[in-house]
């Protein structure tokens, strides 16, 4: 049930959250976009990784994950870019939740362990790089057993040096935001949910258009304060919320999902 | 309309000429290209461009008034107007780093500058899992394989030395004497902290950094908690104490946490007599208040202040005669921080005041002592860069050790109608000191250390230079290596048998990896020092050398979610040298095993088991005796030094709690078994008068605990 949620989320993630929305008529065409580009490139890397995993998730079959994998790979191997490296390890991200949808749970943990490594590694660190991490660290606290105990501060410490370092980015407030509503209230959690989502779905996703830059977070910031909202029976917020989110991403599944919450 | 349209046309191709296209480059202060940085005109944003992985660009613009902006992630916006810029060919543009976000800052400045020499680093959280730390600070480093802690106490013995040359310090004011009871009778069961004010603590099993002074051996630095997670109130009752705590937010600045005990060994004993033998009585009152204030963004002010009130009864013998051993210890110290943040670093004031009241009487002894001390230092951490930080600071100890002791005429005449003498002792020490610390990143993998550190001799004192060298390796996060040495001084802390002040040194040189992966941890060490300076030994003679050399390893391994395995083992191989004779040391094991296995199941139980092995200690036997005419007391002949050996130690500890969640609240059973095969570990050899037979008195049996924690969050 869990690992079925996990799915739903993630899934829709992929689907919604980037800023060209997959449209699953478009899927069969996705070869001849793939097709332009005729040497690595970051351009557009945050749609190519999430179109590469909601055809992944179609098909069963992680081939253009991989493909972009060796592609950043090579990439990485000839430039050494932090960049290179924030999207490597966002791409071991979906390829964690692709393995955990297959009920590989050892290829998912390791993963986003992979992922979580390179940037730990990482020299001189911004807000976008701490912020991935907090959320690749919250992925991978399932798979840690009694160890998870001592990773949730690390997770929220490094949500904090991400708001630190950049107090307006939108990812930092998302992922400070979402550990604390994933935190139990008995350990201190879901006290600042609101807070942080509220400030997060204000913010621009780029503060500059750059192709090259993440630019997730805003939709996700919407699902876990509508969510938020409902669990705390709030649901006239609730509403308002779900109808500005849905203005801003009409196809958003994951948006949509909660629309039979709200009746 | 022709004449419209030659204007229209000249107007179009001249705005068509009007654009210029702007290239250029972007690096960092490194002279290295940035990619993907944006480039863009302040009326046009959406117009812009970005660098190549080269840092270069191409920028079509018309507006010669506007500005160009160009930006990236970490780095400080740069402006320029595009009307300085336009007509050169191609220009090069250097990005610097955003200045240190205060958020930054305080990270930084709240963090040891030696941080990344720890051989180990503890928070609360590894505390209350730690199998043998019973929610002890210091007993939790017990388990360490770096721990040759071998008499059971909470004292921590580093690597082979002796626990008084291992500094425990406290938001940076040293804690002489850190545990409960630690007086004659070498008691010192559990430590001074409570690990609810506890945030991090980082152990230096060899190499002390040299931000701090007055350590030869090791560091245990404890940092109190930064930050509140929540309200709480816990209750709790045992079968030897009772106790309250209580955390508290005081509004978004301010927080204080307090807590109150009172221990008592009326049921302890009394459900488990056989097997606690020597406790007639204990009782004890303490409590601590640590209180953290953030006056502003740049400074913060912490406070904690803690009393003990302790008085034990205890069987003991001392050379054939066996008698009570009462003691009292009032104690009251503060520790007081005041932190201030500046553009690119952080000054610290440290203050810390100590007060002890102690009494032991045991046959003809009657001891008497107080304490005073205050420390205060002043330290000042700058951040050159990202990978330069420098630290340097002074301090001023003030310790007065005031003995008033009747003491037996005859070392081995204790018995209350044998002679004593009245001594009255009183000893007192200006130590100040004054350092520089330096931690430089080479680059990705590599970091290096360097510390020194010096005394201002008063009162006649040796002049001493410590001095130290660190290097670090981190290839990939898995795997570190620490190279370290040094030499290091320290001054050892008054006690009843070794009435001074006494300057101690060592030379030593570790070499430390550890390798973190998934569920698996390993670490191994090997290291050699050379301690000089009189090492006080169990009895009562003393080494005025011990050179140690000793490997250890260590291995933890999740065997599946809720299980968790560690084993590790140590070989010390320990001389001292008492007049230039070589003896074997006391804490000389050629092998020292610790096993743990912990299963933990947040909605069922937790559960641990635990096992220590090592060989006996060694000891000067008494082979025979004679009658003294002078005191009609049997004196002792003794034997080879450190000849004999007590047995060898085995321990199994076993404990279960379980966390049962209520509404807002929450219980917590839990029960331990200490030495759950009732074995009887020697600690110390016992006599009859006349030193013909042999007997042994051991170390803690059989014992029962539990109790029960009522925690409430709000």
């Amino acid at each position: 049930m869990l690992r079925s949620l996990v799915f739903v989320f993630f899934f829709s993630v992929a689907c919604g959250s980037s800023a060209e929305p997959i449209n699953f008529a478009k899927v069969v065409s996705y070869e001849t976009q793939q097709a332009t580009i005729t040497e690595p490139s970051l351009a557009g890397i945050q749609g190519r990784i999430q179109s590469a995993f909601a055809q992944a998730m179609v098909s069963n079959k992680m081939e253009e994950m991989q493909k972009i994998s060796e592609e950043l790979t090579t990439l990485y191997e000839t430039k050494e870019q932090n960049l290179i490296q924030y999207w490597r390890a966002y791409l071991q991200f979906y390829t964690a939740i692709f393995h955990i949808q297959n009920e590989d749970s050892k290829a998912s943990e390791a993963a986003v362990d992979k992922g979580i490594d390179w940037l730990k590694a990482m020299e001189q660190k911004n807000s976008e790089d701490y912020a991935l991490l907090s959320m690749l660290q919250g992925f991978s606290i399932q798979f840690k057993g009694m160890r998870a105990m001592f990773l949730s501060r690390e997770i929220s410490k490094n949500a904090q040096n991400a708001l630190a370092i950049d107090g307006e980015n939108i990812r930092a407030h998302f992922v400070a935001g979402n550990n604390d509503y994933y935190t139990p209230e008995k350990y201190g959690g879901g006290k600042e949910v609101e807070k942080y989502l509220l400030k997060a779905i204000e913010l621009p996703v780029q503060k500059v258009p750059n192709e090259y830059l993440p630019s997730w977070g805003k939709e996700e910031a919407y699902e876990i304060l509508i969510k938020w909202y409902i669990k705390k029976g709030n649901l006239d917020k609730a509403k308002a919320h779900f109808k500005a989110a849905n203005e801003q991403f009409p196809n958003s599944y994951m948006i949509s999902q909660l629309a039979t919450k709200l009746i | 309309m022709k004449q419209f349209l030659f204007i229209l046309s000249c107007l179009f191709i001249t705005n068509i000429y009007a654009q210029t296209r702007l290239s250029g480059v972007v690096v960092d202060a490194a002279g290295e290209a940035i990619f993907a940085a944006n480039v863009y005109c302040k009326n046009a944003p959406t117009e812009g461009t970005t660098t190549d992985f080269d840092g270069k660009f191409t920028l079509a613009t018309s507006d010669l008034q506007d500005t160009l902006l160009i930006s990236f992630i970490g780095y400080q916006t740069l402006e320029r107007p595009l009307s300085t810029i336009a007509k050169k060919e191609a220009i090069q543009v250097q990005l610097n780093t955003n200045a240190l976000s205060l958020s930054e800052i305080t990270v930084k400045a709240t963090n040891p500058i030696s941080e990344q020499f720890a051989v180990t680093q503890l928070t609360r959280l590894d505390i209350y899992m730690n199998p043998v730390a019973q929610a002890d600070p210091l007993k939790a480093i017990t388990a360490l394989p770096a721990s040759t802690t071998a008499n059971e106490t909470a004292n921590p013995s580093l690597r082979g030395s002796a626990p008084d040359r291992t500094r425990v310090v406290l938001n940076g004011v040293p804690i002489y004497k850190p545990v409960r009871a630690s007086q004659l009778n070498n008691q010192g069961f559990f430590s001074l902290f409570n690990p609810e004010i506890i945030e991090r603590q980082y152990v230096y099993a060899s190499n002390p950094p040299l931000t701090y002074g007055n350590t030869s051996a090791g560091l245990v630095e404890i940092n109190t908690t930064q930050q509140l997670e929540q309200n709480r109130l816990n209750i709790s009752a045992t079968l030897a104490s009772t106790g309250v705590f209580w955390s508290q937010n005081l509004g978004k600045d301010a927080f204080v946490q307090a807590y109150g005990n009172v221990q008592f060994s009326e049921a302890f004993t009394g459900i488990q007599e056989a097997a606690l033998p020597q406790i007639n009585n204990f009782r004890t009152k303490d409590a601590g208040v640590n209180f953290h204030y953030r006056i502003n963004d740049k400074t913060t002010f912490n406070s904690f202040a803690y009393g003990i009130d302790e008085h034990s009864d205890i069987a003991a013998e001392i050379f054939a005669y066996t008698d009570n051993f009462e003691s009292t210890n009032k104690r009251v110290f503060t520790v007081s921080n005041l932190t201030h943040l500046t553009e690119k670093g952080a000054f610290y004031f440290r203050n810390g005041t100590n007060y002890a009241k102690e009494s032991a009487t045991f046959g003809n002894l009657d001891s008497r002592s107080t304490t005073n001390e205050t420390y205060t230092s002043i330290d000042y951490k700058h951040f050159l860069n990202d990978a330069v930080n420098v630290q340097i600071g002074a301090s001023h100890n003030y310790r007065d050790y005031d003995f008033k002791d009747s003491i037996p005429s005859f070392y081995y005449a204790w018995s209350s109608d044998a002679p004593n003498f009245y001594n009255s002792n009183q000893l007192t020490q200006h130590d100040i000191q004054a350092y520089a610390y330096a931690h430089w990143d080479l680059n990705k993998a590599w970091s290096l250390s360097s510390g020194i550190r010096s005394n201002i001799p008063v009162q006649a004192q040796a002049s001493f230079w410590s001095m130290q060298a660190g290097l670090r390796f981190q290839p990939n996060p898995r795997h570190h290596v620490l190279l370290s040495g040094g030499q290091y001084h320290n001054y050892s802390t008054p006690n009843f048998f070794a009435q001074r002040f006494e300057l101690l040194q060592s030379q030593q040189v570790a070499l430390d990896y550890a390798y973190q992966r998934g569920r698996t941890s390993l670490k191994a060490a090997i290291y050699y020092k050379h301690e000089t300076g009189n090492r006080l030994l169990s009895d009562f003679t003393s080494a005025d050398r011990v050179n140690t050399f000793g490997l250890e390893a260590f291995w933890e391994q999740d065997l599946q979610k809720y299980i968790r395995f560690s084993i590790s083992n140590a070989f010390v191989q320990q001389d001292q040298f008492i007049q230039d004779e070589a003896y074997r040391g006391e804490l000389d094991f050629s092998y020292f095993l610790k096993a743990a296995l912990s299963f933990n199941h947040p909605k069922l139980f937790s559960a641990s088991l635990m096992y220590t092995s090592r060989p006996g200690i060694s000891y000067t036997p008494i082979v025979a005796s004679q009658a003294s005419p002078l005191v009609g007391i049997y004196e002792p002949i003794f034997g080879n030094l450190y000849s004999d050996i007590y047995n060898n130690y085995h321990r199994i500890d076993i404990s279960v709690s379980r966390y049962i969640p209520m509404k807002r609240s929450a219980l917590i059973p839990f029960a331990s078994v200490t030495n759950l095969l009732n074995r009887q570990n020697e600690r110390e050899a016992l006599h009859n008068a006349d030193y013909s037979k042999l007997g042994f008195d051991y170390y803690q049996l059989r014992t029962f605990f539990f109790g029960l924690v009522w925690e409430f969050r709000y």
